[in-house]
């Protein structure tokens, strides 16, 4: 049963396999890279290079599976396979502002788990 | 024990490969990007070599063609997000062997990498 609204650590505690220091290792590298790959993909879009939109969208698309956060994998790929077709890049700033906004919740849920894991272990 | 080689410019999921395989009992040498990767094993010998698609620099592509050229033998998985399914294609023509759609099951990783390293 799933306690969050914006991730699901299934994946990961499958890949961890029980070894708990792994997943806090996880939990805290995501916390790190996801707002770089974030800044990356904000810097890309400034600079309208849509084939940069399109890598760092990509890039971002896996990650955020890796915490289960759906909602944010979702907008990754909307703007990853529609970037230099049918989304005008214009529309692209309402889309990042949005990825933002989740990844402040995906943050909150991520370290009411760290609290868990670490009077866990 | 296998000597794998992985590609993959995601460091959330070249770090979850490189635990994974490690478990499993696996020597593992990670490479960053395409550049990085060709290098790697144009002077190094592997038993697999695991190459994600999208790449900085040199992409998934030009890796599994290069790997083809140099050690036809050496099987390779290449790694693609939903969507991609054409590029796998292309690698498949390529020479490439297998494929996982990220984010993948650690279960079917361990299994694939058995079954091609045997």
């Amino acid at each position: 049963m799933n306690r969050y609204q914006y991730i699901d650590l299934e994946y990961i505690t499958e890949m961890a396999d029980g070894d708990v220091v792994f997943v806090i290792e996880m939990i805290n590298d995501y916390k790190t890279k996801i707002p770089e790959y974030i800044a990356d993909l904000n810097k890309a879009a400034s600079d309208r290079n849509t084939d940069e939109v399109k890598f760092y969208a990509h890039k971002l698309a896996s990650s955020f599976m890796m915490m289960g956060a759906k909602q944010l994998n979702e907008i990754a790929l909307k703007i990853e396979h529609n970037v230099k077709g049918s989304m005008a890049i214009e529309q692209l700033p309402a889309e990042l502002r949005k990825m933002d906004e989740l990844f402040m919740n995906v943050q909150k849920e991520l370290d009411e788990e760290l609290k868990l894991l670490n009077a866990s272990n | 024990m296998a000597r794998i080689l992985i590609i993959e410019d995601e460091d959330l999921v070249r770090k979850a490969l490189e635990f994974r395989l490690k478990k499993d009992g696996h020597q593992v040498t990670p490479c960053m990007d395409g550049r990085q990767g060709i290098l790697t094993l144009e002077t190094q010998t592997f038993d697999l070599i695991i190459t994600d698609l999208m790449l900085p620099y040199n992409n998934g592509l030009e890796v599994v063609n290069r790997s083809k050229e140099i050690h036809k033998e050496t099987p390779v998985i290449v790694l693609s997000n939903i969507g991609l399914e054409h590029v796998v294609m292309d690698a498949f023509n390529l020479g490439a062997d297998d494929y996982m759609t990220k984010p993948f099951s650690p279960n079917e990783l361990s299994v694939r990498v058995k079954r091609l390293i045997k």
